[in-house]
């Protein structure tokens, strides 16, 4: 069964290169570049996993994760946060948004391909 | 002086009335003259009638009259007194038993004086006198009379004697007188005056030659206790003891050997004995010595006690100075003490107000209790700090520094009142209540108050231990942070979005990059991946520069380099450059005068102004439209408008727009990339050339931003401003400076170097070439050696060399004779020897521009084209400088680029 894929970031560079990314699996993706237009997709498409980026205009990243994690209907679905920051309170608020994991960018493609393949095969 | 002259009276008296004794025997005494002749003032006044009977010539000369006169007056003739006051004088001197009276009379001049009379009644035979010795003492000044008072005991026991003497001799007198006159007939004279003298409580006595006794009284007889028949021829070694005796004996010699009179104390059987001895002429022409001896034991005791009490006086007196000197010292040791305390004071107040001056002046409210809990003081920062309370001045007045009669649950009160509004106050309440009775605990604590005021606060409270390390209250201290907390907090967001911008464009960089080395990609999938990877580095570039700029705006390290300017070229050259950026777009540059005043700026700067306003302008009105630049020129400034269509700034970004790295998201702007710092960057440089930026912006409709830049009136007029630059005015486009007096060797030059994209400059003196050099920046400077001024080549290049500020520009010299030694000396580029190869010279120039070179682009002026080539230029990274037109063609000037020429 293909996995679907949210990729959410308003940087067209990034949602490029994550697609690029995980062109290579059997994902099917769906994008957006801000934070409401990603929460609706989720509740609409009611992917495996989001890739939430945290900077985005309309919600933050967390808010997004937030909201998934605390709305039945979408909780199942896996929050992959990538953020620009690299400090430890953001990293400290990702697992307070309940995000099942967190990256940082730059990240490694393979790393973040391997990351995706990870928490959908559990 | 006064126990003198009392004393030398007495002694005459003495010898008058020894005399009487001496020559009693016999001899016809003028009893008369001893009487008239005496020093003292004498009256015999008969108390029955008052009147007076006989006076002595010393009275006549005191009261004025003549002495017949007086022995017709009577004596209340000349007492003043009334008789109630001269009844109570007499009284008054029974009373205190005193032998005189004080009187007060009148002289014949009229004058009143005050006299002491010493009376001493006399009888007579039938009658009883009045014997009166007059002092005056008018003229006695009052211590006088106390020191009178003093003596008169001692006075009193010495005259008693005299006057006795005088007054028995003047009763003789009188009575010799009386028996002149009445015929009387004393016979038995010798009777008489021996009764005198036996009455006399003195020895009177006379000696031979042979020094034996030949006549006693009978006071002498009663001293020795023998009858005075059985003394007479006995001398003293008979009487006394031998060793009185000799004494007597040798004081008997020296009256008789020299005639003198010799007084002497002696003591004999306790008793103290002054005897007066004088030479007398006996009967047989032998002198014998007469002797009058008072026994003067009382006296000289008297004497001794006041001498004793004189002492005991001045000893006490002694004491008492010395006492009141030490008292002095005590006094002046007090005062002294009392300056130091008083000084003491002083400073301990002084200290005190200093202290009071400085926790005021602080900055961070202080609160300091004892070691009660009661308060001590508070500062004007403490009350500042809490001054939306209103509890406080139930406890003490506002400007009230030190704090009296707050206690404990007072000061707990004024500790609750603070923690209104504070996050979370319980646990901090409770524990500052504790703190204030708690004399060793340091404790500080971060509280966040929501109301009534928004912000921070940090508090602290140290116990306040002296040297003994005992505690003698606390201190608190609160501070407003929220400032700091504010800056830690934009620092913290600061460095957030400074990592979030480098670490955007940093993932497409490494991740397309790792994409491209890891996986098998076609060739239209690479090259879409490179590209992606250039623009973001290029991004990255740009950020990196602009965050670079704006801190070097911002620290006020960039260095403007002003020049007078002309607005308008430079307005022309951003609507040139930005005219074809965007088909959708028009820029249009409407000027309102005639003719911008120069300003003093940096024209680069002001064009990456005007680029970031078009560029911005373009790029926020996604739609197209027009983007339009108005200049206006105001009384002292030029104001500078661009204006767009587009999507318009929302009202409540108004006061971020300009801050750093502050982007609008939303929507419509999410595709619009940009680092935030372009309008940063804008406000700085505007700033530095003491202008301002502001905005007014429609949503939906457009925004226009403003700047203004200052000018100065003189410089309105462009040529007075040429003329008063001394015609060396440049619009500082020029890179080279030719220094050169042939002509046709510049004419060379310019056309070598015309195709190497340089504008050049020539000047033929080296004066000028220092003054241009001093006002503009030339990439590099061809120097001749021989030139038309004062100065040669070597001079100027001396001159350059040395000045900090043109030593770095490039210098090639050109001359017709070659002088490689002073070349190297004197860092220049290179040497240039006339006549040369063109080839040659467009080395060097390339060689010392070492890339600084403009390039120039031919293009033929089309829209399309044009913006071609622009979008190829801006992503090779190439700044275009300058676009001229020419015909209808386009000339780019490319800064620091020379590959371009073959494209």
């Amino acid at each position: 069964m293909m996995n679907k894929v949210i990729i959410a970031d308003d940087e067209r560079a990034l949602r490029m290169l994550i697609a690029g990314t995980l062109e290579i699996g059997n994902y099917e993706i769906l994008e957006a570049d801000n934070g409401i237009d990603a929460l609706e997709l989720v509740k609409q498409e009611k992917p495996d996993l989001i890739i939430l980026d945290v900077m985005m205009p309309g919600m933050t990243g967390y808010e997004v994760c937030k909201r998934i994690k605390t709305d039945s209907d979408i909780s199942d679905t896996k929050v992959l946060i990538l953020t620009a920051k690299g400090q430890q309170s953001d990293k400290e608020a990702a697992w307070e948004a309940m995000a099942d994991i967190y990256l940082a960018k730059p990240f490694s493609p393979m790393e973040l391909l391997s990351t995706v393949e990870e928490i959908l095969n559990k | 002086m006064k126990k003198i002259v009392i004393a030398l009276i007495l002694l005459s008296v003495f010898s008058y009335s020894i005399s009487l004794v001496a020559y009693a025997d016999g001899v016809d005494l003028d009893f008369h003259k001893v009487f008239e002749q005496h020093g003292s003032i004498m009256m015999i006044i008969d108390p029955e009638t008052d009147a007076i009977v006989h006076v002595n010539k010393a009275a006549a000369n005191f009261y004025g009259y003549e002495i017949e006169q007086l022995e017709s007056m009577k004596i209340n003739e000349i007492n003043i007194l009334t008789h109630e006051e001269t009844e109570k004088e007499i009284r008054a001197a029974a009373d205190e038993k005193r032998s005189y009276f004080v009187f007060k009379q009148r002289l014949a001049s009229g004058d009143i004086r005050t006299v002491e009379v010493y009376a001493y009644p006399y009888a007579d035979w039938n009658k009883t006198w009045l014997v009166s010795i007059i002092h005056d003492i008018t003229a006695k000044t009052e211590l006088e009379e106390k020191n009178r008072k003093m003596t008169n005991a001692f006075l009193f026991v010495l005259s008693g004697a005299v006057i006795f003497m005088a007054f028995a001799g003047l009763l003789l007198f009188k009575s010799y007188r009386k028996v002149k006159a009445q015929n009387h007939e004393i016979n038995n004279f010798n009777e008489l005056w021996r009764t005198f003298i036996d009455a006399d409580d003195s020895l009177i006595y006379l000696k031979e030659e042979n020094l034996k006794y030949v006549f006693v009284n009978k006071a002498f007889e009663d001293l020795y206790n023998r009858k005075a028949s059985e003394i007479v021829s006995y001398d003293d070694f008979d009487l006394i003891d031998d060793e009185l005796a000799v004494v007597h004996r040798k004081t008997d010699f020296d009256v008789i050997e020299k005639k003198a009179i010799v007084v002497d104390e002696v003591k004999w059987e306790n008793r103290t004995f002054q005897t007066t001895k004088f030479p007398v002429k006996l009967l047989n022409d032998q002198y014998g010595i007469g002797a009058y001896a008072k026994d003067v034991t009382e006296a000289y005791n008297n004497k001794r006690i006041l001498e004793k009490a004189n002492e005991q006086l001045e000893t006490i007196n002694k004491e008492l100075m010395e006492k009141q000197y030490t008292l002095e010292e005590q006094n002046a040791v007090i005062e002294e003490l009392n300056s130091q305390l008083e000084e003491e004071n002083f400073k301990q107040h002084q200290q005190k107000e200093i202290l009071h001056a400085i926790i005021d002046s602080l900055g961070a409210g202080i609160m300091m209790t004892d070691t009660d809990g009661a308060i001590l003081f508070i500062n004007k920062a403490w009350k500042d700090i809490f001054r939306h309370l209103e509890f406080g001045y139930q406890f003490y007045p506002q400007d009230v520094f030190y704090i009296n009669g707050v206690t404990l649950s007072s000061t707990e009160r004024i500790i609750e009142n603070m923690m209104i509004g504070i996050e979370d106050s319980n646990e901090i309440l409770s524990r500052l209540k504790s703190l204030l009775t708690d004399n060793r605990s340091r404790y500080s604590v971060d509280m966040e108050q929501t109301n009534p005021v928004k912000r921070f606060i940090n508090l602290y409270s140290n116990p306040c231990i002296n040297q003994n390390n005992n505690s003698f209250g606390r201190v608190f201290v609160v501070r407003d942070v929220s400032h700091q907390k504010e800056v830690d907090r934009l620092k913290l967001e600061l460095i957030s979005t400074v990592s979030h911008e480098l670490r955007t464009p940093m993932s497409s960089i490494m991740g397309f990059s790792e994409l491209i080395l890891t996986r098998e990609l076609s060739a239209e999938r690479n090259k879409e991946y490179i590209g992606i990877i250039n623009s973001e580095a290029k991004r990255l570039t740009t950020l990196i520069n602009d965050f670079l700029d704006i801190q070097k705006m911002e620290s006020g390290k960039q260095v403007f380099n002003k020049q007078l300017t002309s607005i308008d070229h430079i307005i022309e050259e951003a609507v040139s450059l930005f005219q074809n950026f965007s088909i959708k777009h028009k820029v249009i540059y409407h000027k309102s005068a005639e003719s911008i005043p120069l300003v003093y700026c940096d024209r680069d700067k002001l064009m990456q102004v005007l680029s970031n306003l078009l560029s911005n302008a373009i790029k926020y009105s996604p739609d197209g439209g027009e983007v339009k630049i108005v200049s206006e020129v105001g009384s002292n400034r030029v104001k500078i408008q661009v204006s767009d269509q587009g999507l318009g700034i929302p009202a409540y970004v108004e006061g971020k727009l300009f801050t750093k790295f502050y982007r609008i998201h939303n929507d419509d702007r999410r595709e619009i990339g940009g680092t935030g710092l372009g309008l940063a960057i804008c406000k700085e440089i505007v700033r530095a050339h003491g202008g301002e930026i502001s905005f007014e912006s429609i949503i939906g409709q457009g925004s226009t931003f403003s700047f203004y830049l200052p000018y100065s009136k003189s410089s309105t007029d462009n040529d007075s401003v040429k003329k008063a630059a001394g015609d060396l005015y440049t619009d500082n486009k020029d890179d080279v400076l030719i220094v050169e007096d042939d002509k046709s060797t510049v004419k060379l030059i310019k056309e070598v170097l015309k195709d190497e994209g340089l504008e050049m400059h020539a000047i033929s003196s080296g004066e000028e070439a220092l003054q241009l050099v001093a006002k503009n920046s030339y990439k590099l400077i061809i120097l001749d050696i021989a030139l038309s001024g004062q100065l040669d080549g070597w001079e100027v290049l001396k001159e350059l060399k040395g000045n900090q500020e043109t030593s770095n520009i490039p210098i090639i010299i050109s001359s017709v004779y070659e002088n490689k030694g002073v070349a190297s000396q004197n860092d220049i580029a290179d040497y240039l020897i006339k006549p040369f190869e063109p080839q040659e010279m467009v080395r060097m120039v390339q060689k010392a521009l070492k890339g600084k070179l403009n390039s120039k682009m031919l293009v033929s002026n089309d829209d399309v084209l044009t913006e071609v080539i622009l979008d190829m230029l801006n992503t090779r990274g190439l700044t275009v400088k300058q676009i001229d037109h020419s015909g209808n063609m386009l000339i780019i000037t490319l800064e620091g680029e020379e590959g371009l020429k073959n494209e």
